[in-house]
């Protein structure tokens, strides 16, 4: 049970990045990239969010988690496959010479800004 | 069309960098770090008091111990005459593993020129530890004969990226229904690139390939990346 750990990180990572990029902003959704051989449980990182995020900089915003499938290739033949579970073998040739090139990654992706609501849309002229 | 800010950082940039730190101070001081990971329980004290005893007079080696509480594990290695700091994660909250800010705190108070080789002997967690760097040069995953055949299998991520897995308590093979050719198998399942070891810190079997598998890591570390 790391993910309230890396919920506050998370939280971190996005407002030093708008705090340079788009001080002010309000953010609608936080994108985050997670493999599933991270070691992380998404529900648990979703609810982790859930707790902190109204106290936070980014309070109101939504979270959508993009589940990265491990990735192969295989060494012997070159042929790269996703895989569902363990065992990791090449599902063409059987070799277990497998390298992993997705599935581990924890990343905020991006974020997307809730839109500026006009504040006195009549008096604009 | 709401606006999008690219972002695309790892969640543990913050982490990653001062693990960065880490190696470079362990670099300096010419001393090499292994990140020893794997279930409470499956000895990776007994296997570093063992390994002690071994490396007399050959290399210094010095511990960094994490658990949730109690400092029992700095004390029985201080006992074997290893230098050794406690971590105890409950002051962080109770996590379930070290992170690269608490390494870099212990680390202050080990002599690291006086050292060769520094374990970071991680709280026991077959799951959350395999997410954090701590700076290390080399992991290793310690798995009992005891917790089953299929635990690579179950647990594959904390098996991503590790140097070794180093098989335990094989004293205990006749008492268990595991059989440790199909373990190796499950192992090389997930970790197709790990150096595969069994020992018994117990009866002493199979710690002289450990030691060498630790000599060569030490070697390569020193003559490599200088």
């Amino acid at each position: 049970m790391h993910e309230f750990a890396l919920a506050s990180r998370i939280i971190e990572r996005v407002s030093a990045a708008l705090g340079s990029q788009r001080p002010g902003a309000k953010v609608a959704t936080i994108r985050l990239r997670v493999g599933q051989l991270s070691g992380v449980e998404v529900e648990a990182l979703k609810f982790g969010l859930e707790l902190l995020l109204p106290n936070s900089r980014l309070a109101g915003a939504q979270v959508a988690v993009e589940s990265v499938r491990p990735r192969l290739r295989c060494g012997p033949c070159g042929r790269e496959s996703e895989v569902r579970q363990p065992p990791f073998r090449c599902p063409a040739c059987g070799s277990a010479e497998v390298e992993l090139l997705r599935g581990r990654e924890l990343q905020v992706d991006s974020v997307e800004l809730a839109e500026e609501k006009d504040e006195c849309p009549s008096e604009s002229r | 069309m709401p606006e999008r800010v690219e972002i695309d950082e790892s969640i543990l940039a913050q982490d990653q960098q001062e693990a960065a730190a880490i190696r470079e101070r362990l670099r300096q001081a010419g001393c090499v770090a292994i990140n020893l990971m794997g279930s409470p329980g499956a000895g990776k004290t007994a296997l570093l008091e063992r390994t002690a005893e071994l490396a007399a007079g050959r290399w210094r080696m010095a511990a960094v111990q994490g658990d949730v509480a109690t400092d029992l594990d700095a004390q029985r290695l201080q006992g074997r005459g290893i230098p050794a700091v406690q971590v105890t994660t409950s002051t962080f909250g109770g996590q379930c593993h070290l992170d690269a800010r608490m390494v870099a705190r212990a680390l202050s108070s080990l002599d690291l020129r006086g050292t060769d080789l520094l374990f970071i002997e991680n709280v026991g967690n077959l799951i959350c530890p395999a997410a954090f760097d701590l700076g290390e040069s080399a992991r290793v995953v310690v798995l009992s004969v005891s917790e089953g055949e299929e635990k690579p299998l179950k647990y594959p991520a904390i098996f991503q990226g590790v140097s070794a897995v180093l098989i335990s308590k094989t004293d205990l093979l006749p008492h268990v229904a595991v059989s440790l050719a199909r373990l190796q198998e499950n192992v090389r399942a997930v970790a197709p690139t790990a150096q595969v070891l069994a020992c018994s810190a117990l009866s002493g079997e199979g710690m002289a390939d450990w030691t060498g598998w630790l000599e060569r890591v030490l070697a390569q570390e020193r003559g490599g990346g200088g």
